[in-house]
C-alpha cells in the first residue's frame, strides 16, 4: 500500500514550493509526525511532518520546485522500499499498468533517479527562448524579472525593460576615467538575494509600480497614551506583557477599521473585496529580510492580548520559526521605525491591501494647546492608501478615527 | 434595457464587426450590428471569398489541361462561366448566412441600415436613433481609381473584376499588389490574355524582391505581358472595350481592372460631429484598445491604421469587443499580422523583409532555402519555390519571414507562431517537421541560417 505525499499549500498564497532538505533518506523507515521535508514558499521556509507511516521514497531532489497538489515522494505501508516492489505504485488516476508487459514494468521501476535537473529547468521560470538567451548573454538573472507574456512568460521586452532599469545613466559630462583595473565604484561584491528577498523585491516593485499611492500625515498626541502604558507597568505582571506604543496603534486602527470596510479591503479586477476579519500585519525587520506576521482579528482582542501576540510572532520571526499560517490573511499593516528615531516616513503597500500606516518615534515636543505652548509627547502617522479604493476624504476620517482612538487611550484599554 | 438600447452597437458587418459583435456578445454585452448591405461585409460577399474561390477553380482547370505528364489525360477541358459564377454566388451566400446564424446564436440583433454616429456618440440608422454603450465602427474601405478614371462598364474595380458577366478575351490589370496578381493568375489560367501593369518596379511590390521574382517568373512562362515601371495612362473606355496606355505600349482590352489603393468608408459617418480624430493618411486614429478620441467609439480593420487584410481587422474586432466590455487589453502586435496572396505561386509574409530590416538599422542576417530541395517540393511540382528568413543575428530573433510557393498560405502561420512565442531560428532549426512536406523547407532554411541546411 504506497501513498503520496504531495507538495502541501503552506499559505493562501503559495502557489509553488521549494524543496530545500530532505530530513529524511529515500528508503528510510518514517513515522508519523516525523520531521520530512524542508520546504520554502513564497513566504518562509518551512518544515513539513509526515502525516503518513512506511518506507520513503523521494520523488523530487533538493532544490527543486513543485506547484502545489504535485507529488513529490512516496510513503509504502508493507515495509518494502516501493523501488524494489513490483507493485504498482501510480496513482489510482493513471492508466493500469499493462500487465503484458511485468518485466519492462519493473524494469522502469528500478531504473537509476533521473539525472539531477540542470539549474534552468530546477527554477521553472517560464521565458522565451529570445528572452532566455538575451538574459543568459547580457548576465541577468530571470529570475528577478517579472514577466508580461501569457500567465507571466518572461518576453524578450521584459529582459530588455530589466537592462535599461540596470542600465547605469549615460554621463552628461565626462567623468574622470578610472585608473586602469580599478572600476569607477571600486571592487564591486554581488550579493545573491534569497528568495524570501527576491519575493519581497518583486512584490515592492510591483506595489509601487502599479498601486496608486497617496499619502496623508497626521500628528497625534500620545501624551495620555503614554500614561495609559505607564499604569499598566504598575499592574501586575500576571496579565501578560506591558503593552507597547505600538499594540495600541494596532488596537486603535483595528477599532478604526471597523467603521471603515474599504481601508480593510482590497482592489481586485476591477472591483473591492471587503473583508469581514480585521487582521492586522506588523513589519519585523530579520535577518535582512522584512516580513510581516499577522495578528488576527486584532479588533476583538484585547489590548494585552495584542501585547502577548505581537511579542511572540516578533520573537518567531527573528528565530525563523515563523510558519506560513503566522505570515497569512492580514488585511491592513503597521510598520514602525520610532525606535530608530525616525520621526515621519511614508510607506509601500503591501500587496492584496488597501492601505498601510507608518508609525514615527514618540517624542517630547512643543505643543500650542488653548492659546499656549505645552510640553506633549507626539507622534506623526503616515497613512499610504491605494487610491483605486480609498478617495481623500474617506481616508482622512480614518486616519482621524485612528489618531482620536490613541488621544483617548481610555477606549483602547 | 429597451429595444432601441444596445451596451455595443457594431458598425459594418464585415470581418472586424461580425467577429468583434460575436465576441462582446460571448462577453455578455447585449449587441447589435449595423450593415447596409450583407453580413460578412466586402471580404465574404466581394472580395477575399469570391476571388479564392474563382483562383480554386483557375487551379483545377489548370492541372486538368496541363495533367498529362501526371498520369491525367484529358480532352474537351473547358471552363463553364455561368457554374463559377454561380459558385463563386453560392459560397458566399453560404457564408453568409453561417454568419447570420452565428448572430442569431449569439442573440445579436442585426440592424439593416446605414449608421450615422450623433454627436453624443449614439448611432441614427434610417432617422432612428439607437442608444449606445459602446461603438465599434467596423466600416471597412472603399476601392480608389487612379487618377484620371473612373470607374464604368469598362473600368471596373477588383469586385468588377471577380464578377463580369462573361469569360473576356482580355484585360489589363492596373496595379500588381496581391489583388492584381490575383485577378492576373485567375484569368491567364482561365485562357483570357492578360497585361499587368505596375507602377512601382516589380510584380507584388511591397514584397521581397525574391520572393517577387518566382512570381513573375511564373507569370511571364504563363503567358502574362508584364509591364513594370510604368503607369496606366489615357484611359478611354468605348462601348465594348476600353483602350489605355502603358508605357510605350497601348493596348485595347475588354476591361481595365483598376486594383490599387484603398480609402476608409467613413463618409456617411459622421466623424468629426463625434469628435473623432482621423491622422495625415486619413485614417481613424486609435489606441492599442482601439478606441477613438471619442471615448466611447472603437474602430478597428481597413479604417484604422495598418495593412487593410481581414484577419487584422477580426483580430482588431476581439480586442475592441473586449476592451469595451471591459476585459483586460491584449492589444494586436502590428509587426505580427501575417499577409497573403493567392496567385499562383501563393506568396506569404510575415514581419520585416530584408530592406525593411535594413531601413529600420538591423544588420540582418537571411537565409533562402529552394522548396525543390525537399522531397515534397517534387512531389507536388513546387520545386521553384523559396522559404526566406529574415533575422537578428545578435540573439537569433526571427524578424521577417517570406514564402513563396503552391503552400505558401498555409505555410506562414508556423512562422507567425514561433515569432510571436520568440523562438529565435535556433529553435525553429530544431523543430521536427513531418515528411515529406513542403514545411520541411522552413526547417532547412532555419539551418541555413547558419549554413547547416541538410538539402542544400
Amino acid at each position: 500500500m504506497t501513498d503520496q505525499i504531495v507538495m502541501p499549500r503552506l499559505s493562501d498564497s503559495m502557489e509553488e514550493g521549494v524543496i530545500l532538505n530532505w530530513l529524511k533518506e529515500d528508503g528510510d523507515q518514517v513515522e508519523v509526525g516525523d520531521e520530512l521535508v524542508e520546504i520554502e514558499t513564497d513566504k518562509a521556509s518551512m518544515v513539513y511532518e509526515s502525516d503518513l507511516a512506511g518506507v520513503l521514497e523521494i520523488l523530487v531532489p533538493a532544490g527543486e520546485t513543485r506547484p502545489i497538489g504535485e507529488p513529490i515522494a512516496t510513503v509504502s505501508k508493507d515495509g518494502a522500499h516501493p523501488a524494489g516492489n513490483a507493485a504498482p505504485v501510480e496513482p489510482a488516476t493513471s492508466e493500469p499498468a499493462t500487465t503484458g508487459e511485468p518485466e519492462a514494468a519493473a524494469v522502469a521501476k528500478t531504473a537509476p533517479p533521473p539525472p539531477p535537473a540542470s539549474a534552468e529547468e530546477a527554477e521553472r521560470i517560464r521565458i522565451s527562448p529570445l528572452a532566455a538567451r538575451l538574459a543568459r548573454e547580457k548576465g541577468v538573472d530571470p529570475a528577478g524579472i517579472e514577466g508580461s507574456g501569457p500567465n507571466g512568460r518572461i518576453v524578450k521586452a521584459d529582459v530588455d525593460r530589466a537592462l535599461s532599469a540596470a542600465a547605469p545613466p549615460v554621463p552628461t559630462e565626462p567623468v574622470p576615467v578610472p585608473r586602469e583595473g580599478e572600476p569607477a565604484k571600486g571592487e564591486v561584491t554581488r550579493v545573491e538575494l534569497d528568495r524570501t528577498q527576491q519575493t519581497i523585491a518583486r512584490r515592492m516593485a510591483e506595489s509601487k509600480a502599479t498601486v496608486p499611492h497617496f499619502y496623508l500625515q497626521a500628528t497625534v498626541d500620545m501624551t495620555r497614551a503614554v500614561e495609559v502604558r505607564e499604569a499598566f507597568k504598575e499592574a501586575p505582571e500576571a496579565d501578560g506583557p506591558v503593552p507597547s506604543l505600538n499594540d495600541m496603534v494596532v488596537k486603535a486602527a483595528a477599532l478604526a477599521l471597523r467603521h471603515h470596510p474599504r481601508a480593510n479591503s482590497s482592489y481586485r479586477d476591477g472591483a473591492l473585496e471587503l473583508f469581514s476579519r480585521i487582521n492586522i500585519g506588523i513589519a519585523v525587520a530579520s535577518n535582512d529580510a522584512l516580513i510581516v506576521p499577522v495578528i488576527s482579528d486584532a479588533d476583538h482582542l484585547e489590548l494585552r492580548e495584542i501585547a502577548t501576540e505581537s511579542r511572540r510572532l516578533s520573537e518567531r520571526v527573528r528565530t525563523g520559526e515563523v510558519t506560513p499560517p503566522e505570515l497569512s490573511g492580514g488585511t491592513f499593516t503597521i510598520t514602525n521605525l520610532g525606535m530608530y528615531g525616525v520621526r515621519s516616513f511614508d510607506a509601500v503597500i503591501h500587496g492584496g491591501q488597501a492601505a498601510i500606516l507608518a508609525v514615527g518615534e514618540v517624542s517630547d515636543r512643543a505643543l500650542v494647546r488653548d492659546g499656549e505652548v505645552v510640553p506633549a509627547m507626539l507622534m506623526d502617522l503616515s497613512l499610504a492608501c491605494d487610491h483605486r479604493v480609498l478617495y481623500g476624504a474617506d481616508a482622512a476620517e480614518f486616519l482621524a478615527e485612528i489618531r482620536a482612538n490613541l488621544e483617548e487611550p481610555g477606549l483602547l484599554a | 434595457m429597451a429595444d432601441d438600447e444596445f451596451d455595443l452597437i457594431v458598425v459594418g458587418g464585415g470581418p472586424g464587426g461580425y467577429v468583434a459583435a460575436i465576441r462582446a456578445a460571448q462577453l455578455g454585452l447585449k449587441t447589435a450590428v449595423v450593415e447596409r448591405d450583407k453580413v460578412g461585409g466586402r471580404c465574404l460577399n466581394y472580395a477575399c471569398i469570391p476571388a479564392k474561390t474563382m483562383l480554386h477553380t483557375a487551379e483545377v482547370l489548370d492541372e486538368a489541361k496541363n495533367g498529362a505528364h501526371l498520369g491525367v489525360k484529358t480532352e474537351g477541358v473547358e471552363l463553364d462561366w455561368k457554374a463559377l459564377s454561380d459558385r463563386r454566388a453560392e459560397v458566399s451566400a453560404g457564408l453568409e448566412s453561417g454568419i447570420g446564424m452565428l448572430f442569431k446564436k449569439n442573440g445579436i440583433t442585426v440592424i439593416e441600415g446605414e449608421a450615422s454616429l450623433t454627436p453624443e456618440g449614439d448611432v441614427e440608422v434610417d432617422g432612428k436613433t439607437y442608444r449606445a454603450g459602446k461603438v465599434i465602427l467596423a466600416t471597412g474601405s472603399v476601392a480608389m481609381p487612379i487618377p484620371g478614371t473612373e470607374f464604368s462598364d469598362r473600368v471596373v474595380d477588383t469586385w468588377g473584376g471577380w464578377s463580369l458577366p462573361e469569360q473576356p478575351a482580355k484585360i489589363a490589370v492596373a496595379g500588381a499588389g496581391a489583388s492584381g496578381a490575383e485577378i492576373a493568375s485567375a484569368y491567364i489560367r482561365f485562357g483570357t490574355d492578360v497585361i499587368l501593369v505596375e507602377m512601382l518596379d516589380h510584380v507584388l511590390p511591397t514584397d521581397d524582391p525574391d520572393v517577387a521574382r518566382v512570381v513573375e517568373r511564373t507569370f511571364k512562362k504563363q503567358g502574362v505581358e508584364i509591364s513594370t515601371g510604368t503607369p496606366v495612362e489615357d484611359v478611354k473606355p468605348g462601348k465594348d472595350s476600353v483602350s489605355l496606355k502603358y508605357g510605350d505600349s497601348t493596348a485595347e482590352v475588354d476591361y481595365l481592372v483598376v486594383a490599387g489603393g484603398r480609402r476608409p468608408d467613413i463618409d456617411p459617418l459622421g466623424l468629426e460631429a463625434a469628435g473623432i480624430e482621423l491622422d495625415e493618411s486619413g485614417k481613424v486614429k486609435v489606441g492599442p484598445d482601439q478606441l477613438t478620441s471619442n471615448g466611447k467609439v472603437y474602430a478597428v480593420g481597413d479604417l484604422t491604421p495598418g495593412p487593410a487584410l481581414a484577419h487584422k481587422a477580426m483580430e482588431e474586432g476581439i480586442v475592441a469587443a473586449e476592451a469595451a466590455a471591459g476585459q483586460p487589453v491584449h492589444p494586436v502586435d502590428m509587426d505580427l499580422i501575417p499577409s497573403g496572396t493567392f496567385c499562383h505561386p501563393q506568396v506569404a509574409s510575415v514581419g520585416l523583409t530584408e530592406a525593411e530590416a535594413k531601413e529600420q538599422g538591423l544588420e540582418p542576417k537571411t537565409a533562402k532555402f529552394k522548396l525543390g530541395g525537399v522531397g515534397a517540393g517534387s512531389v507536388y511540382e513546387d520545386r521553384d519555390g523559396i522559404v526566406k528568413l529574415v533575422v537578428d543575428p545578435e540573439y537569433g530573433e526571427i524578424v521577417g519571414a517570406q514564402v513563396v510557393g503552391n503552400r505558401a498560405c498555409d505555410m506562414i502561420p508556423e512562422l507567425v507562431a514561433v515569432m510571436a512565442l520568440e523562438g529565435g531560428y535556433q529553435e525553429l532549426a530544431r523543430m521536427t517537421h513531418p515528411h515529406p512536406t513542403i514545411s520541411e523547407a522552413v526547417l532547412d532554411a532555419a539551418r541555413a541560417v547558419d549554413g547547416w541546411a541538410t538539402h542544400a
